[in-house]
Formats: C-alpha cells, structure tokens, sequence
C-alpha cells in the first residue's frame, strides 16, 4: 500500500517477481555465469547508487529478504512469481515453480504463483502443466519463446505445438499468458525478438490474456501495432519502468505512446524483483509527470487514477482480486504491520511520500 | 626473402586501419563501431592486423555479432599492404565460433546451421535496421522544422536537394522559398538520413525529401499520425543505442546509473 502525500491510498501488485538461484554452485557452465552478470549489469546500470547491492547478494537472496523488500519497504501488497527454468545454464534451474513455491507457501496471501510451458515438451510438458494446475492452482503462465534447448533456438507462439498448450490453457482457466518479448536472452534469433506471433496466438485464443513482458522492446512500434488490434493484449511495464531514473525524457516518451497506443486499462506494473527493487520504483513513479509537450502531442495524462490501474487495479481484474476484500486479509499479517512501522518511520526522518530514506537492507 | 624486400615493403599504421573502419556500423544501434567505443585495440604485426572487438553483454544476439566482425574484416583488408586480418570477439557466448567463422572465411549459416537465421535474413536484418535509423533522423528533423514554425504544405513539397548540412559544424541547411533555415545539431543527422535513404532507395534526385520506407511521399493531412509512428521507431532504436552504450560502459568500465546515462544532449529535440 502507498499512501500519496494527500492520503489516497494505492494498492499495489508487482506483476514480475523472481526468487532466483544464480549461486556458483548452481551455475552449470559459463552460460550461468554469463546470464546472471548480464543481469547485475542491468542491475546496476538503472539502479540508484543506494539500491545498488553486492553481486554476492544478487547471486541468491533469502525468502525474507524478498519479503521485507516487497511488502515492508516497498510498499507492495501483493507479487506475482513469473518462472525461469534456464535449466540448460543452471543445475536446479534459474527460478523454477518448485524454487518460487517456498516464497507461495509462506506467504501464501501475498503471492500469486504462476507456472511455465515451453511447447516443444509435447506430451510430457502438458502433462508437467497439469500438474502444475492441481498443485497449485496457477491462473497464469510466463513464456520465453527464445529459451535455448539443445540445438533448437526458440519457438512461436504460433506454432500448431503452442497452440495445442494455449489450448489447454484455456480449458484448465489460465487466462493470463505472459511473454518475454524484451531485451536479448541469447540466442535471440530473429523470431525470439519478433512480437507478431503473439498477434497471431492473441486473435486465435480471445478467451486468454496475453501480457507482452517488457512492452516488447526494442520493438515497441510493432507491439503498439498488436495491441491496437488485440483487445486482449497487455503491456509488462518490468524493464521499461527503472528508466525512470536514469532517463526520465525517455521513459515518458514510452509512458505517452503506451497510454495512446495501449491505454490505461492495459498497462501492468512489475519491477522485474531482484533486477529492481520495488520502492524506488514506487515512489519515483507515484511522484511522475508526463511533460507538457508529451500531454499536448498525444491527448493522454498520467493522473492518479490512472497510476493507479497500473500499479495495481489491472493486474487485479486479470487475476480476479478484489483490491478491498485482500487488503482486509492482509491488513492484520506481520508484514503489513511492519510496513506501517517503515512508513511511519521514513516521514518522521524526511517528511512523507516520495523521499527515499530508508533502513538499509540486510542480506 | 631478401632483406631490401622486407624493408621496402609499406608498413601498415594503425590510424589507416582505424580510418578503415571508421564507418562500420553496428546494424542495430545504427552508430558506427569506433564511436561507440565497442573496438577494443589494433595490433599490427607487419602486414598482419588483429582487431579486438568488445560488445555490451555476454548475450549480444549473434547474427548482429557476426555482421559486425565481418564488417570489420573486410574493412581493414582494404588497407594498403594488408596481408591478413583476423577479428577477435571477446567476452561473448559465441566469441570464437563467430570469430574463427569470419577469419576461416565462413558464412553465418555455415557457422551456425541450426539458427533460425539465413544468411539472405541477416542482409534483411541489415535493411530493417537501416530503415529504422532513417525514420528515426527524419523524426529529428521534421520535428525540429515543425518547432520552427514550418507549416506541412511546406514540408511536403520539399525535395532532396533542399537538404545540406555541414558536418564539421553539425549543422543542417534547408531552402524554403525565398530563404535558408539552419538548424543546429543535425548536421550528421541530415547526413545519415540522406545516405540511409539512398541506400535503401527511397530517397530520390529531385524527388520529395520526406517519405515514408517505401519512399511513398506523406499524403496531405496525416502528418501528425505519421509522426506518432516515427516516434515510436526512434523510442525502439534508442532503447539499442542508449541502453547498449550505457551497458557497454557498466560492463567495462563499472559506470553506474549516475554516471552511465546522459539524456542531456543526445537527443536534439
């Protein structure tokens, strides 16, 4: 929950979590290695200086720590886990739903579990999917269509094997389809960066919600093309959002296309946990304007009704949340009481909403 | 071999090599190589030069990797006196395949037969990116002979001759009935943008200087619609070029948010 300076209060889903094990130990080759270094950099290059953490911690981090720095200091009431298997890099697998389980069974009012399928397990992978279903009741999926397997490179969404898995997805009620079509994964190959098999999967499957993570970059103008056309066609702001910082020109211009192009009702917020963490993201986006040349250009503003679908009232309709009746639940957790103690604390030390003083963090 | 041969043989400098491949892009930040600092060092042994390349992230995809080292090598074979050239990628998860592909003389299919991608693909991927950066230049410029008050009949019927630009001032010249606009801090954009459209052939003598990727002229009345699509090409092409030089600066030189980025200036809007 984030309360502006006038005493709105904001309810928050982060709809990109990971709790990832890059630890040497789990690391199988160089590709390991490799993957979570390019994360660190990403890390670092978007992070402000005090949010910057040791590699070491970044590597692997606890359940509490994930905790405290979602729902205490990051004002967040609710994360979504997206899986990454990446087993071919890492032995135990990247952030498997096994491995983000442990943070669903502890808390199990404050995480929406979400599953994976990769369409070329066949059989075997509908089977791991059903599972999947009766385990833990996902209603939703994050696909990397370019994840390397042996000699394949990736997959299409709109391929007949995709299809068979869309379509059991429909009949088992997970609606919420989430794809990785952002920034190089390797192999990346022309396919792996290209949005318009979700176009394609999107007409074919109306009854599903498909969720391009990272708005598609750096193909923004083909992925606000589909999701003119596709009503069911949402934008992953993880990625984009910690430009806010850095390049605060450049992460407006974004914002303005994706309210005309997009609009309100279909942009998600999701942090992209441990990438970025939650609070400075929070707090500088609650705190964001649109330039008035931008508002002018493209008929569109940021008010805080609008924030406020993104930071929260969106990603609730698609996974059936009522904002009101999960913050009665929540209001009385350890967690929540904790948070209230931070708030209370940081305006004491700096006067309200948007400063950035905070505990430090411990490992 | 004689010595008088050995001695009179022209040596190979290095500012001729650097010179050599001054211009060599990388396809998908439209910037060339040297200027993005992404060559590490050239060493010269006789007639035989070695070209180090270094790249953003260990993941960089590598059909773009493999047009940038083969770029380079064909560059610095032009070179005078050249004997051989050998590219090295380092820090990247197909450094050497890449690398022994294009000193062995191999094409990328060749060299990775189970990619998706064909070699007639990556001289599309080379087109579809040199698209992209001239649509993202004649954002810049109609957007800033829009700010100067021109009105859209007045950019319609502006032809290629219209453009000049002097580079070493960076400045760009347009004729407008009756007098010259300048434009600062376009002047290597006006550039680009002309020779990017002439490459792709849709920039023509005497022809409209303002067309769309298929060198169709904008019809009369949809210039803001046009507008919006360009800038969403430019956002896309600028998530390459500024995420992947600040990357390439944190990776190597341990630059951070703070020091990594500077949107002051890159952006002539």
């Amino acid at each position: 929950m984030f309360r502006t300076s006038t005493g709105e209060e904001i309810f928050i889903i982060d709809a990109h979590t990971h709790l990832w094990d890059a630890s040497p130990a789990n690391q199988r080759n160089q590709y390991g290695r490799g993957w979570i270094d390019c994360f660190y950099d990403y890390h670092r290059n978007l992070s402000p200086a005090e949010y910057v953490w040791p590699l070491s911690d970044f590597e692997r981090y606890s359940p509490e720590r994930m905790a405290q720095d979602e729902f205490v200091k990051g004002y967040v009431d609710m994360a979504i886990l997206q899986p990454t298997y990446l087993t071919e890099f890492f032995i135990n697998g990247f952030n498997t739903i096994e491995q983000n389980s442990v943070m669903k069974q502890r808390y199990p009012e404050r995480f929406i579990l979400n599953g994976a399928w990769d369409a070329r397990d066949g059989d075997a992978g509908l089977e791991y999917l059903r599972r999947q279903k009766d385990e833990w009741d996902i209603k939703g999926v994050k696909l990397y269509t370019a994840e390397w397997r042996g000699a394949s490179k990736g997959y299409k969404l709109s391929s007949p094997e995709a299809y068979r898995y869309l379509e059991e997805c429909a009949r088992l009620g997970i609606t919420n389809i989430h794809v990785h079509k952002g920034p190089t994964i390797y192999p990346l190959n022309r396919d792996a960066f290209d949005v318009a098999d979700v176009d394609d999967a999107a007409s074919r499957f109306p009854e599903l919600n498909f969720i391009v993570e990272h708005v598609g970059l750096p193909r923004l103008e083909d992925f606000c093309w589909i999701a003119v056309q596709e009503k069911n066609v949402y934008a992953g702001l993880a990625v984009a959002l910690p430009f806010i910082y850095p390049r605060p020109r450049y992460f407006a211009e974004i914002m303005a296309n994706l309210l005309f192009w997009v609009g309100p009702d279909k942009i998600l917020f999701g942090s992209d946990y441990a990438i970025w963490e939650p609070r400075w993201l929070v707090e500088r986006f609650m705190a964001f304007e649109l330039p008035q040349d931008l508002k002018d250009e493209f008929k569109v503003d940021l008010t805080l009704d609008v924030k406020r679908k993104i930071m929260g009232l969106n990603a609730a309709r698609l996974y059936g949340i009522d904002p009101e009746e999960q913050l009665k639940k929540l209001g009385n957790d350890e967690l929540a009481q904790q948070a209230s103690s931070v708030e209370g604390m940081s305006k004491s030390q700096a006067g309200g909403a948007g400063s950035s003083a905070r505990a430090e963090t411990g490992a | 071999m004689p010595i008088q041969e050995a001695v009179s043989a022209p040596l190979v400098r290095p500012e001729q090599v650097w010179a050599a491949i001054a211009d060599v892009l990388d396809p998908e930040l439209d910037t060339p190589l040297v200027r993005l600092g992404f060559v590490d060092r050239i060493e010269i042994s006789g007639t035989k030069v070695d070209i180090f390349l270094k790249l953003p992230t260990f993941w960089c995809a590598p059909n773009f990797a493999y047009l940038m080292v083969s770029d380079l090598a064909e560059r610095a074979r032009t070179v005078p006196g050249v004997s051989s050239v050998q590219v090295h990628l380092l820090d990247h998860c197909e450094g050497e395949t890449i690398s022994e592909a294009v000193n062995s003389g191999l094409s990328f299919a060749e060299a990775f037969p189970n990619e998706v991608t064909t070699d007639s693909n990556l001289q599309e991927l080379r087109r579809t990116f040199l698209r992209k950066g001239f649509l993202m230049r004649q954002d810049l410029l109609l957007r800033r002979l829009l700010r100067a008050g021109l009105s859209e009949d007045v950019l319609r019927t502006r032809c290629l001759e219209d453009l000049s630009w002097d580079e070493a001032a960076d400045v760009a010249c347009v004729c407008l009935p009756g007098a010259t606009l300048q434009l600062p801090t376009l002047g290597r954009s006006a550039r680009a943008y002309v020779e990017r459209g002439r490459t792709l052939g849709v920039l023509r003598v005497g022809g409209p200087l303002f067309v769309d990727e298929q060198g169709e002229p904008i019809p009369a009345g949809e210039l803001q619609d046009f507008l919006r699509r360009l800038r969403s090409v430019r956002l896309s092409l600028l998530f390459n070029t500024a995420m992947c030089s600040a990357l390439f600066r944190t990776r190597y030189q341990h630059a951070s948010a703070e020091t990594a980025h500077n949107e002051e200036g890159e952006n002539p809007l």
